[in-house]
């Protein structure tokens, strides 16, 4: 008789084998009927991975999406049984694997997947209104550091994957996508109830990328004006503020450090 | 007789309730249609924040609530994650569910994470480790807990003591209480060759706090018919006699109709309960 901890341990292994096991500690009747729980955990991760993943599944088929989310699972299975935790390797997994070379922003789609299924579950957070913002002007707006709201994650991709994942979504525009047409430089939060995926030039983006790390803003300003001397500061501002992107606003010093996010 | 300021502990009224899915969320916060109450995974609610919170808070505000928890792994020998204890705990105070429950199962070995119920040869090292584990999860949750009987595919070499007596000793020790799943009991009797009329004979009918009603299928292996518990069908007959014969042992109970795969219509769940409060109004009627 074997202990039960080391049952479980050759169970599972047998569970997660790409090929049938020997399980000597089942009865041999029973044995064939293993293969239920392969099929089941299989079956049930590959699921979930294809709720968070719909877009990437759509691009690859079914037959693919199956094949390699069984590898990802033998080689990555699920670490904690909230399974809206599963998922966050695969996109470095997609990119890694030869198979995907055909699709080359398949990864980065799969990454704005994973921004867009966390965003949806993060934490809730009043975005910073205009009244917020006023209370905190008294300093010079150069000096201001703003709290990132905990939704909040940074996309960037040399393809267009935000066009690639609108026209995969439910109402989404029919249009053709010249996936190699532009860089993708993209926010995903979620203010209130939807999550939203917003679209930024390259410019505008490094100032994004500054506020986050906690650049105060007009530090942030300037490392976009290098970026690009034509960086339209005032429409970037309101995009900014209105967007819902931060949840307060200090001049620095006083601002508490902003959180770091996943 | 107890004190006045220590009340009874809530109890679910002995009626049905469905188990809460995804696709049927928004109709159930819209209409508000009739039903007992309502059994939801705790685990689809562990993220931070978002839309799946806003719903259940609304759900609970309209309804009874039970946590059915597939993530515990109560039967795993390496103890139970007390991360995911905590996570249960918080969600418990914030949701204050009527019943929490998990399975007589494990899923959970060198730190993965299997999803699925998996089974455990019922020896008398097991029966320590789940009354361990039971234990940790009810001090942790500061509640006590329903185990579940699982479906069984296959049989251990080794596994000598029967089912109820091992959910029965489970429940003593601890204190535990049983949510029995009709399903699950005649699923197990006719893969692995049993009576399941003998099966609830041997349950200790007074610690049955909860039943579970579900669809199953019945699939080939090797040539040999096989039944998967894979709540993808209405309740079969055979179920629903077995449910009257555990309802005429046990008297009226809580009773949970669950579909999990292709998810039908509301109304379609909705009319398994209705059929599940008909055998409890008869059940009432006979005891009454």
């Amino acid at each position: 008789m074997m202990a039960l901890y080391g049952l479980q341990e050759q169970f599972a292994r047998a569970v997660l084998a790409a090929s049938p096991q020997a399980c000597p500690w089942l009865t041999p009747a029973s044995e064939p009927f293993f293969d239920i729980h392969r099929n089941n955990t299989r079956v049930l991760l590959r699921e979930a991975l294809g709720g968070v993943f719909p877009v990437a599944r759509m691009l690859v088929g079914d037959d693919f999406f199956a094949h390699t989310a069984r590898m990802f699972i033998t080689q990555m299975p699920p670490r904690s049984p909230v399974l809206l935790d599963y998922g966050r390797d695969f996109p470095d997994f997609l990119d890694a694997l030869p198979a995907s070379a055909g699709i080359s922003y398949l990864g980065d789609v799969a990454r704005l997947e994973w921004a867009v299924h966390r965003a949806y579950h993060a934490a809730n957070a009043e975005p910073l209104e205009a009244a917020g913002l006023a209370a905190a002007l008294p300093s010079p707006p150069a000096d201001l550091v703003f709290t990132t709201h905990p939704s909040l994650m940074l996309v960037r991709s040399p393809f267009a994957v935000d066009q690639i994942w609108r026209i995969h979504q439910e109402g989404g525009p029919a249009t053709e996508v010249r996936i190699e047409d532009r860089a993708a430089y993209l926010v995903v939060v979620r203010p209130r109830r939807t999550v939203e995926v917003l679209s930024f030039d390259a410019a505008g983006f490094v100032v994004v990328e500054a506020l986050v790390r906690g650049e105060p803003l007009g530090q942030a300003l300037d490392a976009g004006l290098s970026a690009s001397p034509a960086l339209a500061i005032e429409r970037l501002l309101a995009n900014l503020l209105t967007a819902g992107l931060f949840t307060s606003a200090a001049p620095v010093g006083v601002a508490e450090q902003a959180d770091s996010h996943d | 007789m107890g004190s006045p300021d220590a009340p009874f502990p809530p109890i679910l009224p002995p009626v049905a309730g469905i188990g809460l899915r995804a696709p049927h969320v928004l109709e159930i916060i819209e209409h508000r249609p009739a039903i007992g109450w309502l059994e939801a995974h705790p685990e689809n609610y562990m993220g931070d924040g978002g839309p799946p919170h806003v719903q259940l808070n609304a759900i609970r505000q309209e309804y009874d609530l039970s946590f059915h928890a597939v993530g515990l792994s109560l039967g795993s020998a390496e103890g139970i994650d007390a991360r995911h204890v905590r996570r249960l705990r918080d969600l418990a105070h914030r949701y204050e569910p009527t019943l929490v429950s998990d399975h007589l199962s494990w899923s959970v070995a060198g730190g993965v994470y299997l999803n699925d119920l998996l089974p455990l040869p019922l020896t008398e090292e097991a029966l320590n480790i789940v009354c361990a584990n039971v234990d940790a999860v009810q001090s942790a949750l500061g509640r006590r807990i329903l185990v579940e009987n699982p479906s069984t595919y296959i049989a251990f070499q080794h596994s000598p003591i029967p089912e109820p007596e091992f959910l029965s000793e489970l429940s003593q020790r601890t204190g535990c209480g049983l949510l029995l799943d009709v399903n699950n009991i005649y699923v197990s009797a006719m893969n692995l060759g049993f009576d399941p009329r003998h099966y609830l004979m041997a349950v200790p009918g007074e610690r049955v706090e909860e039943i579970h009603l579900a669809g199953h299928a019945l699939s080939r292996r090797d040539g040999r018919e096989v039944r998967i518990d894979d709540h993808g069908s209405p309740v079969c007959d055979a179920v629903w006699r077995l449910y009257a014969e555990a309802l005429w042992r046990f008297g009226p109970r809580p009773t949970l109709v669950e579909w999990d795969t292709d998810v039908p219509p509301l109304a379609t769940l909705l009319a398994e309960a209705e059929m599940a409060d008909r055998y409890l109004q008869t059940c009432r009627e006979e005891t009454s």
